[in-house]
């Protein structure tokens, strides 16, 4: 089998190649009003609505993107509000969307389930994001390309793997990402920059 | 559970995502739960009897262990001694601190100022540095706006004795690579009010100007995320040189400005104010300028085409005299139009413009029907001459209009021109009295500075300004990160007279470079310097402090894989960063 090896992509290139979902990117004034709906449910749960309201479908894709049943995906997204609630009053604001905060418990819950070994943790893409990742390290996408990226995904470390996720398969901006993994921008684009090249160098080991 | 790999899994529809939302559910299971922790609360006294015999005993079992260990670590104490010729340990006590000054006793105090909330104001500190608050800046734990006066702890650290004074951790992790901070300047700014912490209000943000003793633009802005235990990346800060040959604190920035400053500046935003005027209004009399119409050059009749003329009596239909003694042709695209049309008598004729340039709607009308068609003016004969002769005039007077329109268009500009000119000769001459002004202000405003702090910390060494914006209290570093030092890879040994020591920490320290390494007692196996550089080492245990010297490290014995440095102890009255600079020699 062979591979054909891409020059070296570029930092930037990186950044300017993707297309990603423009629902985390909040105003200052739309953060200032989630920070007041989030005093009030401070002092009312029952404010609590219009968080739970905006974020179920975000924590519920989240955490989906990451196991295989259905059902074990809603609960685990129940048991994240439920946190959150219970952990609100500890919660301080950052300047950064509360998404971030429930992301973090989003990740440790799921984490947990996987140790209790109550789910299976699955990798969930689609074609096009398949060849999005492959244009970043490859000229182009071979479908006998995807077993041998397919087994270094399962290889890589939970951390690598949840930046490759949600890079490519959630399309997360850097921002967003760096927020949720409690990491600075640049140091989400470095890491990801250095995973993708170590991807490559092993795609082009097993070519050979 | 090995990881799976799915490719275009189907999609769970958002229909049956909203429909497994319930917040009532929520709330009710939050409820429950908050009543089961208050009973496991209410418990608790009851049970506290019983947990705290179980703490004592497992307390105990744990001291049985700790000194069956103690006793194990002796005896590999006695093994380390005889390999370390027969030295004592002396080890320091276990300090997991994330913020560690190198002296427990160490002090690095704050500068406390105070600020009103309402209006804001700015903070002048001793260094010349400057905070400027904005009005209605801060909020409490329960972000409710902070009223009335408001107290600002900040400190500088500008050298490495000031970094380990401080204790603020100088090492970066950089995507998994450790490195160490080259220091251009950090801040550490708290805020309180009545002994209780406030904190910055979401959306506003205060202005930090610290003065830096590094310039060059290789250095970052960071955070310390204190929860985190790590420095964030926030980008470059503004950097302002400042005068070099007085190393004097940038002009506009030390102190309040001057009232000739102040009314100097005024004019030049006059200025700029009049200059969009005139260039308006400049553009409002372009714009009014009349613009001729090109006359159209009445075409020939072609009497290959379908044509027809209106029949009408000009003096009953005045509206249609323009269209006097010409032609109509009717246009390509009129495919409904027949010679039937011709004969007959239309009720109603209609002529309008249409979208086409020169060419207009002709609506006939009989009773019911009604045709509408596109036609156009043409002229034959007598009529075709008369018109163009008409035509010829009406050209020689477009042209004359429009000459003349261009020419009252230049003026405008020309004069615009000279206005603009005149404007900006006007700014420039306000501008270098402005600048003058400021730099007078500076030099006074420095040697103040200097005769207030002479004996504390060598100012003249300021070189620029670092300005940023900062949205919450904490520690800001202008750095940049650097790998450990090259050329010489050693394992450290660290000996004081007859002991071996092994501090939590060790600092090396570049001396010319003001530039810092930490390294951790476990680290000290691959101990990195460069052998053509003065270093000293600064290494603390059980709160007494000990220090290589530039010429101890220069003496340091090395062997193949080892370089034994002796240390000294200093001082314990060596507690604030002007002694430890002094011993330091930084």
């Amino acid at each position: 089998m062979a591979y054909y090896i891409c020059k070296s992509q570029t930092l930037q290139a990186l950044t300017i190649n993707m297309t990603f979902s423009p629902k985390y990117h909040a105003t200052t004034e739309q953060i200032s009003s989630e920070f007041m709906q989030i005093e009030a449910a401070k002092r009312d749960v029952t404010h609590f609505g219009p968080i739970y309201d905006k974020y179920y479908k975000q924590i519920f894709g989240y955490i989906y993107q990451r196991m295989e049943d259905k059902e074990t995906a809603f609960d685990v997204t129940s048991q994240v509000f439920l946190k959150a609630l219970t952990n609100l009053h500890k919660y301080e604001f950052k300047g950064v969307p509360f998404g971030s905060w429930l992301y973090r418990i989003a990740h440790s819950e799921v984490m947990q389930v996987f140790r209790d070994k109550k789910a299976q943790r699955t990798v969930n893409a689609d074609v096009a994001d398949i060849k999005h990742l492959c244009e970043e390290i490859q000229e182009s996408y071979y479908e006998d390309f995807m077993p041998a990226l397919s087994s270094i995904m399962k290889s890589l470390p939970e951390d690598e793997l949840q930046l490759i996720e949600m890079r490519f398969f959630e399309k997360r901006a850097f921002k967003e990402i760096a927020e949720i993994m409690m990491m600075t921008e640049t140091n989400a684009k470095v890491k990801l920059y250095r995973i993708l090249e170590r991807i490559k160098k092993t795609l082009t080991k097993k070519s050979k | 559970m090995e990881t799976k790999f799915n490719i275009n899994r189907d999609k769970i529809d958002d229909k049956e995502i909203e429909s497994r939302k319930d917040f009532d559910a929520l709330v009710k299971k939050f409820k429950e739960q908050s009543i089961q922790d208050a009973k496991v609360r209410k418990r608790w006294p009851k049970m506290r009897k019983l947990v705290y015999t179980t703490i004592i005993a497992g307390f105990l079992v744990v001291c049985t262990v700790s000194i069956n260990e103690l006793t194990k670590d002796k005896s590999n104490e006695k093994t380390t001694t005889s390999v370390a010729d027969k030295k004592t340990i002396l080890k320091d006590k276990p300090n997991s601190k994330f913020i560690r000054p190198v002296l427990a006793a160490s002090k690095a105090p704050y500068s406390k100022y105070t600020v009103n909330a309402n209006t804001g104001g700015t903070i002048k500190h001793t260094t010349a540095s400057k905070i400027t608050v904005p009005k209605s800046a801060f909020v409490k734990k329960d972000g409710k706006e902070v009223n009335g006066t408001v107290e600002i702890h900040y400190r500088e650290m500008h050298d490495v004795a000031d970094q380990l004074v401080s204790g603020i951790p100088m090492r970066y992790d950089s995507a998994g690579n450790k490195q160490n901070f080259e220091s251009a300047g950090m801040v550490d700014i708290k805020g309180f009010q009545g002994g209780e912490e406030v904190f910055i209000k979401p959306g506003k943000q205060l202005d930090i100007d610290m003065v830096s003793k590094k310039d060059g633009n290789r250095f970052n802005l960071y955070y310390l995320d204190t929860v985190a235990k790590k420095w964030n990346y926030l980008g470059k800060d503004k950097i302002v040189s400042l005068n070099e040959d007085h190393h004097t604190p940038a002009v506009t920035q030390t102190t309040a400005e001057s009232k000739e400053e102040k009314k100097i500046q005024s004019a030049i935003e006059k200025l700029d104010e009049s200059k969009e005027v005139v260039i308006t209004s400049t553009d409002k009399k372009i714009t009014s300028l009349t613009t001729p119409i090109v006359p159209k050059k009445p075409l020939a009749a072609d009497k290959s085409r379908k044509q027809f003329k209106l029949n009408v009596n000009f003096n009953q239909y005045p509206e249609l005299k323009a269209f006097e003694g010409c032609v109509f042709e009717v246009d390509e695209s009129n495919t409904q139009y027949t010679k039937e049309f011709n004969s007959i008598a239309w009720s109603d004729a209609q002529i309008s413009e249409s979208d086409i340039k020169g060419k207009y709607y002709l609506n006939l009308s009989l009773g019911y029907r009604k045709e509408k068609l596109l036609v156009y003016p043409v002229f034959d004969g007598k009529k075709l001459e008369e018109v163009n002769t008409a035509f010829d005039k009406k050209l020689t007077e477009y042209q004359k209009a429009l000459t003349e329109r261009k020419a009252k268009e230049q003026k405008y500009k020309d004069d615009l021109a000279i206005e603009l000119k005149r404007i900006e000769t006007e700014q420039k001459a306000l501008l270098a009295k402005l600048d003058a002004e400021k730099k007078k202000r500076a030099v006074s405003a420095a040697e103040q500075m200097y005769a207030a702090n002479s004996g504390k910390v060598n100012e003249t060494d300021f070189k620029v300004r670092r300005m940023f914006q900062i949205s919450q209290f904490g520690a800001y570093n202008s750095d940049c990160a650097q790998k450990l030092a090259s050329g010489k890879t050693t394992s450290a040994e660290l000996v004081h007279d007859k002991y071996l020591l092994q501090p939590n920490s060790v600092y090396l320290i570049n001396n010319a470079d003001n530039m810092m390494y930490t390294y951790s007692y476990n680290e000290l196996y691959n101990f990195r310097f460069d052998p053509k550089k003065e270093y000293s080492i600064i290494a603390a245990v059980n709160d007494q402090l000990y220090m290589c010297d530039k010429d101890a490290f220069k003496n340091a014995q090395s062997t193949k894989d080892k370089t034994t440095f002796t240390f000294t102890p200093l001082s314990l009255e060596l507690f604030d960063a002007a002694e430890l600079r002094k011993k330091l020699g930084v």
